[in-house]
């Protein structure tokens, strides 16, 4: 723009713009009236300027993200004609939930050779299952996302034992040189309350485990799962972050990698009341998970789950439109410079590789799952939220402010909304997702006459 | 395996962009013109929200033709106050730019931000006595809440919808905390770029400016 403002106008330093803050404050404080402190101790400045500009050569893929459609898997034949239809709808992934191993000729029939990626979620680990899935499958884009620590992480136990589990591992990956046999499940700690850095640098972490036992190659073999929530920037700066520091921990294995990131909206900032607020949550978390650069992105569940009448539709439309508006631009074009990002980009990093340090000086993170010590500072940041939410400083509209108007919903429901909880025997204190709202929710339905 | 020692591991800063737009810096040099009405703007005062009956028309249209009408219309209309002995300051503050956002979410972003610096240039040639008559009064119309997210990135004033639920983008995104919060975004400067320039060469074809 040959001075096209030059011509008429003083550029302006940050300095002097913050001087003009301060004139325009009128007498009141800088600092106590404009910075906002988030829980993860980053400062968000009232402006960002090019004097302060600082960045990480984030390595970004270099495809297009695809849209995931999630189902869990009930009967074979009706989840293969849903499977169809997103895919008519335009979804280019799916991703199984199985409780038990399945009918694949069913589940699979006419999804073959249609250049589909299938993702699986497998409550249970069957090396022969597994190697026959590879099998039936071996021509299609496919991971299986066995976590064997998330899993551990999860329901506080090992499928079998430890020795067990990491030698099914092993084997699989011997059988399946090539195939994404491992994930990397974080979106369990940002659903249990973990803040941005803390993911980041438990995601690092727990991916180490598998680095330190099977050498940095596999990370070749592993996706990475995120639960995004609706901090819109701090969001997009957490996948960028993680992205950089992955390849920084690579390095000392002297391997680097494009990881394979798969994204979903969290549940932990979902309510059952003023509904339709979630599809503007997930709206604003897909988005954020777009320009972080994901490679896989899953429509919300949320309201499924709950409803079995309620299909997965809307928000797969939603992802859809989405992906007509971005996908004409190149979302790394769009974050790349973008002051804010790059400086929130850099402190989550830079945050998250000394947690990342500790956690390694302590043994790294087996070890301190076990002692209790993740789980334990999990539990800190989900208080701190939970203290914010109950106090109207972190707010969810509909459910703990401008929730004016008295909603019926139990009829909506066939199962209770609320999770059960089960006592059993575990190993380790496992990982609980939990939902800020639901404390709140359950007075609520309580009191619906 | 024994475990790897990360302790020295450290992570690399770098201090230059791609590429640096001339314009990035001119913004409160005179006025913030660039990032919004008043560099607290929506840190300070509250961004305003009004609920609409009907639903706002979307324009057929692009982005720079929007703004060079919008620049010719208000130049006509401060051109006849004058005439009429009105001071330009009092005729500047009587002028507001109305607009629908569509479902471009980037491009919206850009139009707002061209749209400020676009009014300073204009606004420069009156010669006004008043600061705040540099910084333009934007007033966003959505159709769908979906939009409020591009209408406050893009440091809209004041937001006008059918229904309350873009509270979602004020509330839970952090996205007020700071102004301007694309500034320095290779796209978004870009666009806003090339929005002020075509609409400008539009504007001064009209009004042989």
């Amino acid at each position: 723009m040959s001075n096209f403002l030059t011509a008429d106008f003083e550029p302006s330093s940050a300095a002097a713009w913050k001087q003009k803050i301060q004139f325009e404050l009128n007498g009141a404080d800088y600092n106590d009236t404009l910075l906002t402190k988030t829980n993860e101790g980053i400062t968000i400045k009232p402006f960002y300027h090019s004097d302060h500009f600082e960045k990480l050569n984030i390595p970004v893929p270099k495809e297009h993200f695809n849209i995931c459609c999630k189902l869990l898997i009930t009967s074979e034949e009706e989840n293969n004609l849903k499977a169809i239809d997103a895919i008519h709808k335009g979804a280019n992934s799916i991703k199984f939930e199985a409780k038990k191993p399945f009918n694949m000729d069913a589940l699979f029939n006419n999804l073959l050779n249609k250049k589909i990626a299938f993702h699986f979620q497998l409550r249970f680990l069957s090396e022969e299952f597994i190697n026959k899935l590879n099998a039936i499958l071996k021509n299609e884009t496919v991971f299986i996302n066995i976590d064997i620590i998330g899993n551990l992480a999860k329901t506080g136990n090992w499928y079998t034992s430890l020795n067990a589990d990491f030698k099914s591992i092993e084997n699989l990956i011997q059988k399946n040189p090539s195939a994404y046999i491992l994930s990397v499940n974080t979106g369990l700690y940002q659903n249990a309350g973990a803040n941005t850095v803390q993911q980041v640098a438990y995601a690092l972490a727990h991916a180490n485990e598998y680095f330190n036992k099977f050498g940095g190659a596999i990370a070749n073999n592993i996706q990475f799962n995120f639960a995004f929530g609706s901090h819109y920037f701090f969001e997009i700066a957490k996948i960028r972050a993680f992205r950089y520091l992955l390849n920084l921990v690579l390095a000392e294995y002297e391997t680097k990698i494009d990881a394979e990131i798969f994204a979903e909206p969290s549940f932990r900032n979902k309510t059952i009341y003023s509904n339709h607020i979630n599809l503007l949550r997930s709206s604003s978390e897909n988005t954020s998970a777009i320009l972080g650069g994901v490679n896989t992105i899953a429509n919300c569940e949320f309201e499924a789950m709950f409803n079995s009448e309620n299909e997965n539709n809307t928000s797969l439309n939603q992802l859809l439109l989405l992906k007509e508006d971005i996908s004409l631009r190149n979302p790394q074009q769009i974050t790349t410079d973008c002051y804010y990002i790059e400086s929130i980009t850099k402190q989550i990093a830079e945050k998250a590789l000394v947690i990342f340090k500790e956690i390694e000086k302590g043994g790294g993170f087996l070890s301190q799952l076990k002692e209790g010590t993740i789980q334990r500072k999990i539990a800190e940041n989900a208080k701190k939220e939970q203290e914010q939410f109950n106090s109207g400083e972190l707010i969810l509209v509909g459910t703990n402010k401008y929730n004016t108007e008295p909603e019926k919903i139990k009829h909506h429901f066939k199962l209770s909304p609320f999770v059960e909880k089960k006592s059993h025997k575990t190993l380790i204190i496992p990982v609980i997702p939990k939902r800020l709202a639901e404390k709140l929710e359950q007075k609520r339905w309580r009191n619906e006459t | 395996m024994k475990r790897k020692d990360f302790s020295k591991l450290k992570i690399e800063v770098q201090r230059e962009k791609e590429l640096f737009f001339e314009h990035e810096d001119f913004i409160a040099g005179v006025a913030p013109f660039l990032r919004g009405i008043h560099s607290t703007m929506h840190l300070q005062t509250p961004l305003k929200t009004t609920l609409l009956i009907d639903s706002p028309i979307q324009k057929n249209t692009t982005p720079e033709i929007e703004l060079a009408n919008f620049l010719t219309e208000s130049f006509n209309a401060i051109q006849d106050c004058i005439q009429n002995n009105i001071p330009v300051d009092n005729a500047v503050s009587e002028l507001t730019f109305q607009t629908t956002i569509s479902k471009n979410h980037f491009d919206e972003i850009a139009k707002m931000r061209a749209a400020r610096m676009l009014w300073a240039k204009m606004i420069k040639s009156f010669n006004p006595k008043n600061q705040d008559s540099f910084a333009l009064n934007i007033y966003a119309s959505i159709n769908n809440a979906t939009n409020a997210s591009a209408a406050i990135l893009g440091g809209c004033q004041s937001l006008a919808s059918k229904e309350d639920s873009h509270l979602f983008f004020e509330e839970e995104t952090g996205i007020l905390k700071t102004v301007d919060a694309w500034a320095g975004s290779f796209y978004i400067e870009k666009k806003t770029e090339y929005i002020v320039n075509e609409a400008w060469l539009l504007f001064k074809k009209e009004t042989n400016f």
